[in-house]
Order: C-alpha cells, then sequence, then structure tokens
C-alpha cells in the first residue's frame, strides 16, 4: 500500500482545522462545534470510506486461452464491479506494463462506479516475457474528496499468466551438438538404433533395397539382404539449474533471467527432438524430476509443462539437484554428456556448461 | 442506478428544504410577519419538520411515479396528493400545517421543474449559510444546542462542502458522491454539541504536566555530563571548591504564614524601612535538641526574660517542599526543634516536612553582648524547671519536642574531638591565627575576629580547590588544603573557601568549628504563597561551638550580609550606637590580608574598565535616546491624524503640564483649568483662556466639529510659547 499526500492540499485543510478550533475557543453553540467536527471528521471519514469501497471492489481478469505464448496477441478481458451502495468515484487503475503490452487500455485509467455499477475493459494483450507471472491489472487507486491523499492498493484478485516461450535456435549455436557427438563418441545402453549388420540371408519381398548387398549377391547369383544390428545411439544429459531465489522472483530482471533459461532449454529440446536424439532432462518441479525428450510428441508434452512447471518447494531440492551432477560418469548414466544450465550463473560460474 | 442518482438527488434537495424553511421561519419569526400572514402562532421545530416531510413525502411519491411515468410530469403528478391533504388541513384550521404544505408544494416544483437545480443548490448554498451565520452573529439566533439547530448547521455544512469539492477540486467537470458527505452528516449529529466555547484548562494543566515531567527527566539527566565542573546546588561535604556555574533550577519550595521581611526605624533618617529576612536552611538527619537545650541553659544563666528573649529570638514555623533535590539529608531552617513529614515520598520530588524552628537573630547587639557576658555561675536546670523556663520565655511546651531522657542525655558532655581536627601541615594557619585573634580576649571575640578578616577576601565562582584534586571538605586535611590554597596563594573564592578557612582557623584557635552545608534564602519584600529556593542558594557556612552556647553559626564569605548587617533591629536606640561601635572597634584590629607582590600582573587593566564603562554609558543614552524618539514619533503620529477637537485636548494638556513644570511645584490636579491659568504669565492669560474656554466646549458641549482650524493652530502656538517662557 502507498499513501501520497498532497502537501498544499494538506497544509490548506490543518489551517481550516486550525480556524475552526480558535473559532470554537471563542464561542460556543451549534455553528462552531458542528464545523469543528465536520472539518475533523473529514479525513477519518474519507478513510472509512476509501476503505468500504476497497472492500467492495470485485474485480476479475481472464485471457482466452489458459496457456499464452510469449510475443502473441490473445484477448483480455477485466470486470471491474462495485458491490456496495457507495459509488466509487475516480478509480484509478495501474496495469503491469513492464511485463505486458495491452493494445487498448493506455494513459490514465480513471472510472468511477455508481452503487452496483460493473464495467467491463477489453484489450488485446501480448505478454513479454516467458514464465508463469501476474499480468494485467496491478494495482488500483483511490482518494479522498479533497484529493489530499491518494491511496494506492493492490488489485484484490491478480490474474496469473502462464506464457510459453518461444522456440527459437539459440540453444544450438550455444551448446554445438554436433561437435559433441562427434568428439566424444559417447553412447547410452538405453536406446538402439539400427544400422548395416554384416550377417546376409536371401531377399525376402518386403525388405529395403537399401539393405541389398549387390556385392554378394552377384557372387551367388541370387538376391542377398544384409540382416541390421542394433546400435547404441549415443545421449545427452541436460541439468536445469533454476534459480534458488524465492523472494524476488517476479522482478523484471528475474522475469527476463527466467525467459531467457526457458527460451534456451525449449530451444534444446526442440533441436534434439528434431534429430531424434535423445535428452533427458533433469529440472526442479517441485522436486527433482526428469523428463526425456527424444521425439516431436515428447517435446509437446515437455513443452507444455516448461513455462510453470519449474519451481522449488523446498530449499534442499537445489542442493540435491547441484549433488546429481556428482552423479556424472557413474552408475545408470555412464559416460553421458551433461549439459548443466544455470539460470542465475553466479561470478565463476556459466551458464551453459558441458561436462 | 439512474434512479439511484435521481434518489441522492432529491435526498439532497429535501436537506436544502430543510435549510429553507429553517432560516426562513427565523426570519418570519424576527420580522414579525405573524399579522400580515395571518398565522398567529407558529411553532418553530413542528413547522420546520413537517415542512420537510412533505417535501420528502413528494419525493417518494415522485421517486414511485418515475417507475411509470419519466420526465416533469412525475414532478406534477407527485404534488397532487397535496391538494387533499391541504383541504383537510384548511378544514381543520391548521393554518401552519397548511402553510407548511404550501411551501413544500412550492418548492418541490421548484426545484423539480427548473432545469438548473443542482446549480441552485450548489451556490445558493453559500448564501443561504451567510444568512445563517448573519442571523447567528447579530441577532443570536440559532444558538440554543438542539436537534433542529445542530441538524441545520450539519446540513449547511456538508452541502457547502459538497459544492466546494465540485467548484474548487473538481473545476465543475464532476462531483464525489453526496453519500459520503451524508456519512459525514450522520457521524456529525452523533458527536454531542457544547454551549460553551472549548475549555482549554484541562490541556493546560497536561501541559504543565508534561513540561514538569520533561524537567524532570532533564534534570535527571542533567548531571550526567559535566564536563568536570558543577552547577550550584545543595550537596553534603563532599565539595572539592572547583569552579561552579549558577543554576535556576527550583530545589526547594517554602510555606509560611510569617512574614519575609521586618520593619523597623532607622536610627539615623528616622525613617520607616523595610528590611529583607534571611533563612539558612541547613542539611542534617533528624532533629538536634541538644542545640535547644544548651542555647536555653545559655539564656538562663544569662537572667534572659522572656521580653529580652523576644528582642533576638522568636519561634517560627516553616513547610519544605522538595523540588529537584536528591538528597538523603533533611533541608530544615537551622535551629529546628520539630520536624514532621506531611506529604510525598521521603526526600523525593514533592516531600513535604512542616517545621517549627528557633528563629535567633546572631546579630542583634544584645546577644552579642549576652556572648561577651560571662555567664552567671548557676547549675543546670531539672528538666521540670527547664519546661517551666521554657514555657515563660516562648509559651512552648518543652515536653512535646523533648522527653525527660533525651534531656538528660543532653547535659552530659558532647564529644567535639572530631571538630577539633587540624590538618598535618597547619604552621601557616596557626600562624595567621595568632595574629587575627590577638586583640580577642574570649572565644565569641575570635570568632568575630576571624571572620571580619575572611570577610575582606574577595567572592569568585571561577575559583579552584586545594592542591590536591581529592581534597573535599568531608575531611581535615581536605579542608586545611583547600584553606591553605585560598588564603595564602589564589585568595578569592566562594563560600567553599571562606567555610574551609574559618573552620581551619577556628581549630587553630581552640575553638571547635564545623562546616555546615545547606541553603542560604534571602526573602523577597512582598509576602508570597510559597517561596521558590533555587539551586543558587546553595551554601556552606562554618559555625564554632563556644562553651556554654552551644553551635553558633558565621557568615565569612564577603559576598553575603554577615548576621549584623541583617539583624532584626529590635530593642533598638542607645544601643543601635552600641553595635556600631563594636564593629568598628573589630574592624581596626583584624589585620589586612597580605598584599601579594604578584597581585600588580593580576591588577585589572584601567584601559578595560573605562572601555567597559563607556560601552555601557553609550547603551544606556542610546536606548534612552530610542525610547525618547518613538515617544515623540508616537505623540507627533497621534496629533498629525486627531481630529481638531482631539488636537485641541491635547495641546490644552501639554499647556498644563508645561505650565507645572514652569512653576516648579506641585499642583493638584482638580479638574479645575482655573488653578492653571493662575500659573500662566500675564500676557499670554488671555489667549490661554480663550483656548480653555474652546476646551470645555469640546469636553462638555456634547457636539463635534466645533473647533475651527485657527482655533487648533493658536493653542498649538500658545504650547510653544508657554514652553520657551
Amino acid at each position: 500500500m502507498k499513501v501520497e499526500i498532497r502537501k498544499w492540499r494538506g497544509v490548506i485543510y490543518v489551517l481550516a482545522l486550525s480556524g475552526s478550533v480558535a473559532f470554537v475557543s471563542f464561542y460556543g453553540g451549534p455553528l462552531p462545534y458542528v464545523l469543528l467536527h465536520a472539518l475533523l471528521l473529514l479525513l477519518p471519514v474519507s478513510i472509512v470510506y476509501t476503505i468500504i469501497n476497497y472492500m467492495n471492489l470485485k474485480v476479475y481478469q481472464e485471457i482466452d486461452t489458459v496457456k499464452v505464448t510469449k510475443g502473441e496477441l490473445h484477448n483480455y478481458r477485466a470486470t471491474i464491479e462495485n458491490a456496495f451502495i457507495f459509488p466509487v468515484y475516480k478509480l484509478g487503475i495501474f496495469l503491469y506494463e513492464d511485463r505486458c503490452i495491452m493494445e487498448s487500455l493506455t494513459g490514465d485509467l480513471v472510472y468511477s462506479l455508481n452503487s452496483k455499477e460493473k464495467i467491463e475493459l477489453k484489450s488485446e494483450i501480448k505478454c513479454k516475457y516467458a514464465g508463469a507471472y501476474d499480468i494485467g491489472i496491478e494495482k488500483i487507486s483511490l482518494e479522498d474528496p479533497f484529493g489530499i491523499y491518494k491511496v494506492i492498493l493492490d488489485v484484490p484478485y491478480k490474474f496469473r499468466a502462464v506464457v510459453s516461450p518461444q522456440i527459437t535456435d539459440m540453444a544450438s549455436k550455444a551448446i554445438e551438438i554436433e561437435n559433441i557427438f562427434n568428439n566424444r563418441g559417447l553412447s547410452s545402453d538405453n536406446l538402439v538404433q539400427e544400422i548395416p549388420g554384416s550377417d546376409i540371408r536371401p531377399y525376402v519381398p518386403g525388405d529395403s533395397f537399401h539393405s541389398i548387398n549387390w556385392k554378394v549377391s552377384a557372387k551367388v547369383g541370387d538376391i542377398m539382404v544384409r540382416v541390421p544390428d542394433n546400435m547404441e545411439r549415443q545421449t545427452v544429459t541436460m541439468l536445469l539449474l533454476a534459480d534458488e531465489k524465492e523472494e524476488d522472483k517476479y522482478t523484471i530482471t528475474a522475469l527476463k533471467r527466467r525467459d531467457y533459461f526457458l527460451e534456451f532449454i525449449v530451444s534444446a529440446a526442440w533441436y534434439f527432438a528434431s534429430e531424434d536424439m535423445p535428452v533427458k532432462f533433469i529440472y526442479p518441479a517441485g522436486r527433482i524430476s526428469q523428463f526425456t525428450v527424444d521425439s516431436k510428441k515428447s517435446f509437446s508434452e515437455f513443452y507444455s509443462i516448461v513455462a510453470d512447471g519449474i519451481f522449488y518447494n523446498s530449499p534442499g531440492v537445489y542442493k540435491d539437484l547441484k549433488d546429481t551432477l556428482q552423479n556424472q560418469g557413474k552408475g545408470v548414466y555412464g559416460e553421458d554428456t551433461w549439459i548443466v544450465v544455470t539460470e542465475n550463473p553466479k561470478e565463476n560460474e556459466e551458464f551453459c556448461r558441458i561436462y | 442506478m439512474k434512479n439511484s442518482a435521481g434518489f441522492i438527488r432529491d435526498i439532497r434537495a429535501t436537506i436544502f428544504v430543510f435549510i429553507i424553511s429553517v432560516i426562513g421561519v427565523e426570519v418570519y419569526l424576527l420580522g414579525g410577519f405573524s399579522e400580515a400572514i395571518g398565522v398567529a402562532d407558529l411553532e418553530r421545530n413542528s413547522f420546520v419538520i413537517c415542512t420537510t416531510l412533505f417535501y420528502l413525502l413528494f419525493c417518494l411519491i415522485g421517486y414511485m411515479i418515475n417507475l411509470f411515468e419519466d420526465g416533469k410530469m412525475a414532478i406534477i403528478l407527485s404534488v397532487i396528493v397535496a391538494l387533499p391533504l391541504g383541504v383537510l388541513l384548511f378544514r381543520y384550521r391548521h393554518i401552519a400545517l397548511l402553510l407548511a404544505l404550501i411551501i413544500a408544494v412550492g418548492l418541490r416544483l421548484i426545484l423539480g421543474l427548473i432545469s438548473w437545480q443542482q446549480q441552485l443548490i450548489k451556490y445558493g448554498i453559500f448564501l443561504i449559510g451567510a444568512v445563517a451565520v448573519f442571523l447567528w452573529y447579530f441577532y443570536d439566533c440559532f444558538e440554543t444546542v438542539n436537534t433542529i439547530n445542530r441538524l441545520l448547521f450539519a446540513a449547511i455544512i456538508v452541502i457547502s462542502l459538497s459544492s466546494i469539492q465540485q467548484i474548487l477540486v473538481e473545476k465543475n467537470k464532476g462531483e464525489f458522491p453526496f453519500h459520503f458527505f451524508l456519512l459525514l452528516c450522520l457521524f456529525i449529529l452523533i458527536i454531542p454539541v457544547k454551549p460553551k466555547p472549548l475549555d482549554w484548562s484541562r490541556v493546560q494543566s497536561l501541559a504543565g504536566k508534561i513540561a514538569d515531567a520533561s524537567d524532570n527527566v532533564a534534570y535527571y539527566f542533567s548531571g550526567i555530563y559535566d564536563n568536570g565542573n558543577y552547577d550550584t546546588g545543595y550537596s553534603n561535604l563532599q565539595v572539592n571548591g572547583g569552579k561552579v556555574k549558577k543554576s535556576n533550577k527550583n530545589q526547594l519550595v517554602l510555606t509560611t504564614s510569617q512574614m519575609p521581611y521586618i520593619v523597623y526605624t532607622d536610627s539615623t533618617t528616622g525613617k520607616q524601612m523595610k528590611g529583607r529576612k534571611i533563612l539558612y536552611l541547613q542539611g542534617q538527619q533528624g532533629v538536634d535538641n541538644r542545640q535547644l537545650i544548651e542555647f536555653l541553659q545559655f539564656l538562663y544563666d544569662h537572667n534572659v526574660d522572656r521580653s529580652k528573649a523576644s528582642i533576638f529570638s522568636q519561634i517560627s514555623k516553616l513547610s519544605v517542599e522538595y523540588v529537584y533535590l536528591t538528597t538523603g539529608d533533611e533541608i530544615v531552617p537551622r535551629g529546628v526543634i520539630s520536624l514532621k513529614s506531611s506529604g510525598g515520598e521521603i526526600h523525593k520530588k514533592g516531600y513535604k516536612e512542616d517545621t517549627v524552628y528557633l528563629d535567633i537573630d546572631y546579630g542583634s547587639p544584645i546577644f552579642m553582648q549576652l556572648c561577651r557576658e560571662k555567664a552567671l555561675d548557676k547549675p543546670a536546670l531539672s528538666y521540670e524547671q527547664m519546661c517551666k523556663y521554657t514555657n515563660e520565655i516562648y509559651r512552648m511546651d518543652l515536653s512535646e519536642i523533648v522527653s525527660k531522657q533525651e534531656y538528660e542525655a543532653s547535659l552530659l558532655d558532647d564529644d567535639l574531638s572530631e571538630y577539633e581536627v587540624l590538618p598535618k601541615d597547619d604552621k601557616n594557619l596557626h600562624d595567621l591565627t595568632t595574629e587575627i585573634t590577638r586583640p580577642a580576649n574570649n572565644d565569641y571575640d575570635k570568632c568575630r575576629l576571624i571572620e571580619g578578616y575572611l570577610r575582606q577576601y574577595p567572592y569568585t565562582t571561577d575559583a579552584v580547590g586545594g592542591y590536591d584534586k581529592q581534597s573535599t571538605m568531608a575531611t581535615a586535611d581536605g579542608m586545611g588544603d583547600i584553606a591553605g590554597r585560598f588564603l595564602f596563594d589564589t585568595k578569592e573564592g566562594y563560600c567553599v573557601h571562606f567555610t574551609a578557612s574559618m573552620v581551619m582557623l577556628l581549630r587553630e584557635a581552640g575553638i571547635p568549628a564545623r562546616a555546615m552545608s545547606g541553603f542560604r534564602y534571602l526573602y523577597p519584600y512582598e509576602r508570597q504563597k510559597e517561596y521558590k529556593v533555587q539551586a543558587n542558594c546553595a551554601h556552606l557556612w562554618p559555625e564554632a561551638y563556644i562553651d556554654g552556647l552551644g553551635w553558633i553559626p558565621f557568615e565569612p564569605t564577603s559576598a553575603y550580609y554577615s548576621s549584623e548587617e541583617v539583624t532584626w533591629h529590635r530593642g533598638e536606640g542607645e544601643k543601635a550606637m552600641d553595635n556600631g561601635a563594636v564593629g568598628e572597634s573589630l574592624a581596626t584590629i583584624a589585620p589586612d590580608i597580605p598584599i601579594d607582590e604578584k597581585a600588580d600582573s593580576r591588577k585589572v587593566d584601567k584601559g578595560f574598565v573605562v572601555t567597559v564603562v563607556v560601552i555601557i554609558v553609550l547603551s544606556i543614552a542610546a536606548l534612552i535616546g530610542f525610547a525618547i524618539a518613538i515617544t515623540v514619533l508616537i505623540r507627533y503620529v497621534k496629533y498629525k491624524h486627531a481630529s481638531l477637537d482631539e488636537r485641541l485636548i491635547i495641546d490644552v494638556e501639554s499647556i498644563k503640564l508645561q505650565l507645572v513644570k514652569n512653576a516648579a511645584s506641585q499642583i493638584e490636579d482638580r479638574g479645575l483649568l482655573s488653578d492653571y491659568l493662575a500659573l500662566v504669565a500675564d500676557g499670554l492669560k488671555p489667549e490661554v483662556q480663550h483656548s480653555f474656554n474652546l476646551y470645555y466646549k469640546v469636553l462638555y458641549g456634547g457636539k463635534t466639529g466645533t473647533i475651527t482650524k485657527e482655533d487648533s493652530i493658536r493653542t498649538h502656538q500658545l504650547v510653544e510659547a508657554i514652553s520657551k517662557s
């Protein structure tokens, strides 16, 4: 809550009050006392009136879809209702201008509502960042009749939007996937792909023409095909170290950081999915979770959860997440390539590091 | 919503109608229009309520009609019901009610049919309010504290506030909902109203209490940072004689029914004189009855009867209240014989004690003579005899103060060894004592000589203590150190130094002596309800033990009057001359204080003194000159702006003053100008007589503007002529 006082009006009020006190010091009776009481009660009754207005103000906000995408236009609607008999005068509306753009709602938004009156505000909205955060109306303001004070309060109900990141190629440049596999030649025992084999058998209708071994067929005089072998496929693990600080996670800096983080992850996942390369994501979804993206279908699933699915439900989860990095090269994961993406890297850390 | 807004507009209009009807009725009653209208009795409150209720009824009917029919027709239809109602009222001769109905109908139609109803109320309220204030101020209307009057002003104020909000804040582009002002009106009506102006006495007393509380806090914390100096104020003997700064914090409040001054006839001039009394208050534990008994025995031994005792002693009463004083001692008047607590927490602020004390005039010649005389060799009185003697002398029952056991215990010799202790290195003191007391042949004269010797030393609070910073008045060595430095080195100081010196010198002379701490309070000339003793009255003085008499105080500090100078002057006559002779002889016997060769370097610079004196004289002259200039200027401006009649009066008064001044004698102003005419020189008499006649004309003629400009100029010129003559 923030209260702004207009000094000059306050001074005039104090002068009027002092005058009435002086008046009542010399004269008794109804006129002096009623005047004094009126001036004395002016501010307290204004405060009471403001409180009543605020308590009976209903604000509902909605968007046409459940999840929106960053940078895309969506339809936004806000309904503001005065649920009491006391009219609301000059209600000021303040939007979240730093994180979303309202195409139709610009400038000073000041509305007055009569008793039980409802107004509807409609606009197209574009969210600037990926993630889960409040958009639309942030605060409202109310004043007293003589403009001595203006109180700015949080809107009773805020609207939380889930904004999915855009899919770009920012991650591929950073990670250099081709080089990772050419140099390392690592493999996983989970996933396999077929390669032409060394065993031969006669051609059966339905076999692929690519599997015909022409050399052997010429020798034998009959069409012979190779029997395919399973080759172990190479895989990657991405460890997503989201920012553990909860207290300032809705600041613009934090939103921008999260936006970049999500876009990077999604870009990386999209790249792996389009190359049919499996990538295991280890991330905090309350507690430590993992998700493997190895196809477009699995990517879609991952994409739908990533915008609001990365969070910690206790401080220990972050520590445990960092400890999983110690498992790199051991146990189940073998000698996988590990890519650690840190949302809020410290001074001696990198945003993206490959192990 | 539309209906809701219209409903509020009707409420505002109803309130406006109420205001108009109240003021209208008041004007009607004041103007005496009852005959013209034909309504003999009009009960104000009922009429107003009826008019308002009728209007409200029409509004409600209109509101219902609005559900079916909109526009101005609804207004007209809403007053239809007034017709049958009016007929009924007329039939049953309720003329006042009929009038109320008619007024309500009229206002409903006016306010309902005009398109500028809101503007009418918005601006009209200021005019109506001004009329209400006018009637309140000049005709004492609406002064009674009743519901209608409170409603009236509440209504005027809320509608005015609403109008001010629209005009000044919104610039007529909008208005704050009238619901707020209705709510404000409701709250205003809840709070009661008083017929008399605001009583600030409680606030004043609260402010006084807060000021006292902050004084208390400031006082108790003021001693934390004293930078090595200390303020004056009561303390025990743990003082070292260092620099002090005067403090005027109140430490005690005294209450007494006795006069604070004495009246005596000056033996030289024969005039009646008023002398302020001095009170010594000392810190001690409890009451010292031994002192009282010794003194009574002394009186008995010298055959002092009641009349003689009354010359230099009396029983007095005093109440002492502690203010900003922190001590475990009881602060009592010297010679206290009875002490009772009468309220407050002991030794804290507000602690009060009632005392009875034996007030002795130590400077009385009779008393001093008795001190010098050898006492008759009489045995100590028994308890019963002493009680009888005390009753004869002071009409006091000694048994209420001293029990028999206490009396008999006091007859035993007291151990005075602690009051005879001398410092280790006291050769200089001893030599000085011998020199000073050489002419004396009794202990009392020795005390007087030492006192006289010390009173030659100058007084200053910018002094230093002993050579050893630890030296205090609590030990003999400490006192000796302070006294030695004062007597032979610095040669200036304040009561601490003078007392230390006298105590040491007395002890060197073989007389037991002690230092007493307390207050020395000089009463004012006028009697007061209470007397405030400030910290700068704190004082130290010596007492000497004279065998057969007891402890006698002395005042060696030169800044203060000696006991002879503040004597009560009782029993004077030829005895006053004797006192003077004794004083002179002692003064010639006591040696002067030795002159320090180094004193030249500390001589006051003459040039500096001259400069200071010149500055003071010039400042006084400038002040006087300024005061005269202001007076002259004011007189000139007053004269310039006065009418001719007023100028004549001023000039005649000036003539009278000038005549008295010229005559250089007192004249009683009987209000007759003829007395003054007698003082005028013959040549000017006709002119002066003429002016005096004009003066009488102005004063008693009853008309203004009778004086011409020529008369005024002539009279003014007379003033100058008389002043020159």
